[in-house]
């Protein structure tokens, strides 16, 4: 039997309309990689998915920056409930469409996300909002660390101090360094 | 004297909460969703009130009719388990928002709804039911994603809580009730007695030093 051997490392970028979407679009793009930037743009997640075609994922980056100015205790229910949208769910259902695809290249899913989210951390004034949706993206992030362990897939989660810390930092921290499910900026390993 | 509402108490934990508190001395408020619920409480506590949690219009008319009185203690008790069965690939958007709509949501829109309440009366704890599942270090079985997903959210909301209403003096704690004999879990567990004792007994030792914790029936913190 031949064994395919594929020419070039296939990169899914979400959120490729943020600033750190784009920024990790332009260090990605080169010879050896092939980039498919998806937006989120409010439509079907599954259409989302096809999108980005049934070839083998080495790389899933979840890369949707947001920084909001907002108290909790005044976040009405229609806000959280986009959030959740946002936050939690699309970066989980997309994870769980495109599984498949990053099997096959048993490759890594990467989600990017805040400091302020962790429960150890003293919130910064005006990030409370997204606090609690960014921490259920973490703890669906765990669910589908254990529950795809057979298929060899790389979950990790950055923590970023906030939105303008760099492309470069990400990939940095992104490296296989055995530190395990949640990291910071610079790779190290970090508590919920 | 020292007064509680008690919001979801028409059965298990929360039922077992207003009888262990009027035994222990409370002026004990309770709501339940439907009318059938209240009267039943209204048997057993010293105010009876329906809210459904997941509507904003309940949560308004609640605050209506409770304005003006003084509560040493809220406790967002109503929570639902959600579709324990679905595994990753069947969960929707419609089965996580209902999940969240009640776990998340709903205890944060009550308790902000009630902050007057506190800020009345003499203790000022802002209480919420909890989960082990809502520990992320602890999760090492999967399952029941989308209720473990809302109690984190859950968790990180009261975490904001704390900040945000640290120059109030408001003490806002999670609990952790233990695997109780509940219609949730199919009866299985922990007597429900033992866990709601356990629990006072963790309420009556809360003081303002303790606001932002997870704590469980048993006095240990969660991991989270």
């Amino acid at each position: 039997m031949v064994s395919e051997m594929r020419s070039k490392r296939r990169i899914v970028i979400v959120g490729a309309g943020s600033a750190l979407g784009r920024d990790l679009c332009q260090r990605y793009a080169n010879d050896t990689n092939e980039v498919i930037a998806i937006g989120l743009t409010g439509g079907r997640l599954e259409d989302v998915a096809a999108a980005c075609g049934d070839a083998p994922v080495d790389l899933l980056i979840f890369a949707d920056a947001l920084d909001m100015d907002a108290a909790i205790s005044t976040a009405g229910r229609a806000e959280m409930r986009d959030l959740l949208c946002r936050l939690t769910y699309a970066p989980f259902k997309l994870a769980a469409l495109l599984r498949p695809a990053v099997a096959a290249a048993r490759g890594s899913v990467l989600l990017c996300s805040r400091e302020t989210a962790l429960m150890q951390r003293e919130a910064v004034a005006g990030c409370f909002t997204d606090r609690p949706f960014r921490a259920a993206a973490h703890a669906l992030w765990k669910c589908l660390e254990v529950e795809w362990r057979g298929d060899d897939i790389r979950m990790m989660i950055v923590a970023l101090r906030d939105s303008s810390d760099g492309a470069s930092v990400m990939i940095e921290a992104g490296r296989d360094t055995g530190a395990g499910l949640l990291v910071d900026a610079g790779g190290a390993p970090l508590g919920w | 004297m020292k007064r509680i509402l008690i919001a979801g108490a028409s059965r298990g934990i929360g039922k077992e909460f207003v009888r262990q508190c009027r035994a222990a001395g409370w002026t004990v408020h309770a709501t339940a969703r439907d009318a059938e619920g209240c009267a039943a409480l209204a048997e057993q506590c010293d105010g009876a009130h329906r809210l459904d949690i997941t509507d904003d219009d309940s949560i308004r008319m609640l605050a209506e009719e409770l304005a003006g009185i003084p509560f040493d203690a809220i406790l967002a008790n109503a929570g639902i388990s959600g579709d324990q069965a679905l595994p990753v690939d069947d969960i929707g958007f419609d089965e996580m928002l209902r999940v969240f709509d009640t776990n998340m949501f709903g205890p944060l829109r009550l308790i902000t709804a009630l902050k007057a309440n506190l800020m009345a009366g003499d203790r000022r704890l802002a209480l919420a039911m909890s989960s082990l599942m809502s520990s992320i270090s602890s999760n090492d079985w999967g399952t029941q994603h989308a209720y473990r997903a809302s109690k984190t959210a859950l968790n990180a909301a009261w975490r904001s809580l704390h900040e945000e209403w640290a120059a109030d003096r408001i003490c806002c704690v999670l609990l952790r009730p233990g695997f109780v004999k509940t219609d949730m879990t199919g009866h299985q567990g922990l007597d429900v007695e033992i866990s709601v004792a356990g629990m006072l007994s963790v309420i009556a030792r809360l003081g303002l030093s303790d606001s932002g914790r997870l704590i469980g029936y048993d006095g240990e913190d969660v991991p989270w």
